[in-house]
C-alpha cells in the first residue's frame, strides 16, 4: 500500500522553498559582491573560479521558478521565468559556439581585467549556460510534461554533482575546458540542489512522488538516494584532506576511497536488505492473519446460513402440525367426533410445546458464541455433583446408578458454559442409559498433555461410527422416539469450540456411549468479555 | 393380507404429527389406499429391500419422502433408490417444509419425480396430499407393471 504522506509532502515543499530562497539570496549576495568588489563572495577561494554576474542572475531566476512552481497556480509565470533563464543560457552559449561577442557578459559589472581566469571576461562557464538552458526548458514544459521536465533538472543536478566532486577532490582544473571559464564552486552547489528545489516544489507529481509515500519504497528512497549521493563525496573529501595534510600518498588515498565506498555500500545494502526483509515479514504476517480471518469469516457465514435454514425448517415443521391439527379438529367437531377432536387438540398443544423448546434452544445456542462472563478457575468435580443433584428426581425415577469418579481436574474457562455442556451430556445420557438392564452413568475427568478431558459414560444403545460426527451437528437427531430439539450436542460442540477445545463421542453400538469434551486446562487464548 | 387393488404409499417421515396428518388426509380419500410409515432413511431402505421385519412388505406405488430425516437423510434415501435398478422406477415424491433452491436442485439432480413443499395452511395441505395421491394413483401410468401382476 502506498499513500502520499501529507506531512512529508509539506516538509519536502518547505525544503524546496528554503533552497529557492537560498538561491535567490546567494544570487543577490554575489551581485552585491561584484558591486563592491568583494572577492570572498565572488569566488569562495581565490584559487577557484568566480561566480559571474549573469550566473548570479540565473540562479536567482532558478530560485524564483521553484517558488513560482509551488505557490503560483498560473501557467504563465513559470514558463516566463523559464524563457528568461533559457534565453540567458542560450545567448551566452551562442557566443562560445559562433565566436561572436554580444556584450552581455559585462552588461552589469565589468570583470577584473587582471583576473587569472581563462576565457572571455565576465562570461559564465559553458556548463553553467547549458545548465540554465536545461533548467529554463524544464520550467517551460513543466505543466505539460512534468516527468520530462524533472529529468532535465536531474541532468542539471548531475552537472553540478560532477563539478562539486571535482572541487571536493581538488581536481577542479581537470574540468576546465581549454579557453573557457570554469563553473564556480557555489554555482556547482546550486546546480547540485537544483533538481530538489524543482521537484519538491510539487512532490506529488511525477518522479518525486515515491519520496513522499508512506511506504517501504518511500522510506528506502528517502534514505538511500541522499546517502548514496553524499557518502562518496565525504569519503573523497576526507581522503583529499588527508593527502593535503600529508598523512598518506595519493595512491593510498585512492585505495582508501575504494575501501570506504565498498564498506559504506555494503552497510547500505545490509540496511536495505534488513528493511525489505522486515517489511516482507510484516506483510507475510499480515496476509496470513488476513487469510485466517477470511477463512474464519467464510466458515461463520456457512454456519449462519445453515443455522438460518435449519431454524426455518425446524420451526415451520411444528407450525404445519399446529395448523393441520386445527383443521382436522374443525372437521372432527363438525362431524361430531369429539374423541378425535380432543386428540387433535392434544397434538396442537404438543406441537406448540415442541416449537417452544426449539425457540428456547435456539436462544441458548445463539448465546453460546457470545460470552458474557470472564473466564475463571472451574471446580469441575463440584459442577458434576451439582448437575447430578439437579437431575436427581429423573435418575431416581429411572433407578439409575450414577457415579462421579473422584479426582476430576479443574480447568480455566467460562463456568456457565462448561456447566451447560456437562448438563447437556448428562441429560442426554439419562435419556438413553439402560438399553438393557439398570441405567448406569459415570462422570469423570483426567488430564492429557495440558488438555482437560471430561466424560459422561452411559450404558445406552450406543451410536454407530458413521454418526459419531453427525450427532454434534445442529438440529441433527438420531432418534425420533426420544424428545429433543437437535440442539443439545450441537451446543456442547460449540462450547468446546469457544474454549479452543473439541467434543467427540466414543461408542460401539450395543455397548453404550462415552461423550467427551476436552478443553485446554489453562484456558489458553480465552478472552474476557468481548 | 394386503389388498393389491389399493394404492400402496410408503411414507418416510420422522415427525409423528406430520405422519398422522398425511395419514388422516388420505383416510377418507375416494381412492382406496394403504399407508406404510417408516421413521427414518435407514428404515425406509430396509423396507424397500425387504430386510428384517419387512420381508413380506409390498413394493409401494409411490414413495412420499421427507427431506430432513435422522440417520440417512431424504436425499441419501433418494440416491439409493434411484441407484437401485429394482427400485429406481418407483415414483418418489419429496414432501418437505424446505423450499430452499439448493435442496430442490439436488433432489431433481437425483431424479426425484416430484418436489412438494408442505403448506402451512391446512386446507392447502389436505388439497396437496389428496391431489398428489390422485395424480400418482389414478392418472399417472407407472413405468413398471401394475401391482396385480407382481408377486
Amino acid at each position: 500500500m502506498s499513500f502520499v504522506d501529507l506531512g512529508l509532502r509539506r516538509r519536502f515543499q518547505n525544503a524546496s522553498t528554503t533552497l529557492a530562497v537560498i538561491f535567490i539570496a546567494l544570487g543577490v549576495t554575489v551581485l552585491i559582491g561584484w558591486r563592491y568588489d568583494i572577492d570572498a563572495v565572488k569566488s569562495i577561494s581565490l584559487q577557484f573560479a568566480s561566480m559571474k554576474p549573469n550566473t548570479a542572475v540565473g540562479i536567482s531566476l532558478m530560485g524564483l521558478g521553484a517558488i513560482g512552481l509551488r505557490f503560483f497556480k498560473s501557467n504563465v509565470f513559470l514558463p516566463f521565468v523559464g524563457v528568461l533563464l533559457a534565453g540567458l543560457g542560450a545567448v551566452t552559449m551562442s557566443q562560445d559556439l559562433f565566436g561572436w561577442n554580444l556584450h552581455i557578459d559585462e552588461l552589469l559589472f565589468r570583470d577584473d581585467p587582471d583576473s587569472l581566469e581563462i576565457g572571455p571576461d565576465g562570461r559564465m562557464s559553458p556548463l553553467t549556460a547549458a545548465g540554465f538552458i536545461l533548467y529554463g526548458v524544464a520550467m517551460i514544459i513543466e505543466h505539460r510534461m512534468t516527468r520530462a521536465a524533472q529529468i532535465l533538472t536531474i541532468l542539471v543536478g548531475l552537472v553540478g554533482y560532477l563539478i562539486f566532486s571535482g572541487y571536493m577532490f581538488g581536481l577542479a582544473r581537470l574540468f576546465r575546458l581549454e579557453s573557457f571559464s570554469a563553473m564556480a564552486a557555489h554555482t556547482s552547489i546550486v546546480m547540485l540542489f537544483a533538481p530538489a528545489a524543482f521537484m519538491f516544489a510539487r512532490p506529488e507529481a511525477g518522479l518525486a512522488r515515491s519520496f513522499i509515500q508512506n511506504s517501504t519504497s518511500g522510506r528506502l528512497m528517502r534514505r538511500l538516494i541522499p546517502t548514496s549521493l553524499v557518502v562518496p563525496l565525504i569519503c573523497g573529501g576526507l581522503v583529499q584532506l588527508g593527502e593535503e595534510l600529508g598523512w598518506f600518498s595519493e595512491r593510498v588515498g585512492e585505495t582508501l576511497i575504494t575501501v570506504f565506498s565498498a564498506v559504506s555500500f555494503s552497510l547500505l545494502a545490509w540496511w536495505l536488505a534488513r528493511t525489505v526483509e522486515s517489511h516482507l515479514v510484516e506483510r507475510a504476517g499480515f496476509q496470513k492473519s488476513l487469510g485466517r480471518a477470511g477463512r474464519e469469516l467464510d466458515r461463520r457465514k456457512r454456519e449462519l446460513e445453515q443455522f438460518a435454514f435449519t431454524i426455518s425448517h425446524d420451526l415451520k415443521s411444528p407450525l404445519v402440525s399446529i395448523r393441520g391439527f386445527l383443521g382436522l379438529m374443525q372437521k372432527d367437531i363438525q362431524d361430531g367426533r369429539i374423541e378425535d377432536a380432543i386428540d387433535s387438540a392434544n397434538e396442537v398443544g404438543d406441537a406448540a410445546g415442541h416449537m417452544n423448546d426449539i425457540i428456547d434452544g435456539i436462544l441458548v445456542y445463539s448465546r453460546l458464541g457470545r460470552i458474557d462472563e470472564d473466564p475463571t478457575e472451574i471446580d469441575v468435580e463440584e459442577l458434576m455433583y451439582a448437575i447430578v443433584d439437579l437431575h436427581r428426581p429423573q435418575s431416581d425415577e429411572a433407578n439409575a446408578a450414577i457415579n462421579v469418579k473422584p479426582d476430576v481436574p479443574s480447568c480455566f474457562g467460562y463456568q456457565a458454559s462448561i456447566r451447560r455442556a456437562l448438563d447437556n451430556l448428562y441429560t442426554n445420557a439419562l435419556k438413553y442409559a439402560g438399553a438393557e438392564g439398570r441405567p448406569k452413568i459415570e462422570l469423570g475427568g483426567f488430564t492429557v498433555d495440558g488438555e482437560c478431558h471430561y466424560y459422561v459414560k452411559d450404558n445406552g444403545p450406543g451410536i454407530a461410527p458413521e454418526y459419531h460426527d453427525k450427532v454434534f451437528e445442529l438440529f441433527h437427531r438420531l432418534d425420533t422416539d426420544k424428545s429433543g430439539t437437535g440442539l443439545g450436542l450441537a451446543s456442547v460442540a460449540k462450547i468446546a469450540e469457544v474454549h479452543q477445545g473439541r467434543a467427540w463421542v466414543e461408542s460401539t453400538p450395543g455397548r453404550g456411549a462415552t461423550f467427551v469434551i476436552a478443553v485446554p486446562c489453562d484456558g489458553t487464548d480465552l478472552k474476557g468479555v468481548d | 393380507m394386503h389388498d393389491r387393488k389399493m394404492i400402496q404409499f410408503l411414507l418416510v417421515e420422522d415427525d409423528d404429527r406430520h405422519a398422522k396428518l398425511v395419514t388422516r388426509c388420505l383416510e377418507n380419500h375416494r381412492i382406496k389406499n394403504e399407508v406404510h410409515r417408516v421413521k427414518d432413511g435407514e428404515e425406509a431402505l430396509r423396507y424397500l429391500r425387504r430386510e428384517g421385519p419387512y420381508t413380506d412388505a409390498l413394493i409401494p406405488d409411490v414413495i412420499l419422502l421427507d427431506l430432513n430425516l435422522p440417520r440417512i437423510d431424504g436425499l441419501g434415501v433418494l440416491r439409493d433408490i434411484k441407484n437401485d435398478p429394482t427400485l429406481s422406477l418407483i415414483p418418489v415424491v419429496m414432501m418437505t417444509t424446505s423450499d430452499a433452491e439448493s435442496d430442490r436442485i439436488r433432489a431433481y439432480k437425483l431424479n426425484v419425480n416430484s418436489y412438494l413443499v408442505k403448506p402451512v395452511d391446512f386446507e392447502k395441505f389436505q388439497q396437496m396430499v389428496t391431489d398428489c395421491s390422485f395424480y400418482w394413483g389414478v392418472w399417472n401410468q407407472p413405468a413398471y407393471d401394475p401391482p396385480e401382476t407382481r408377486l
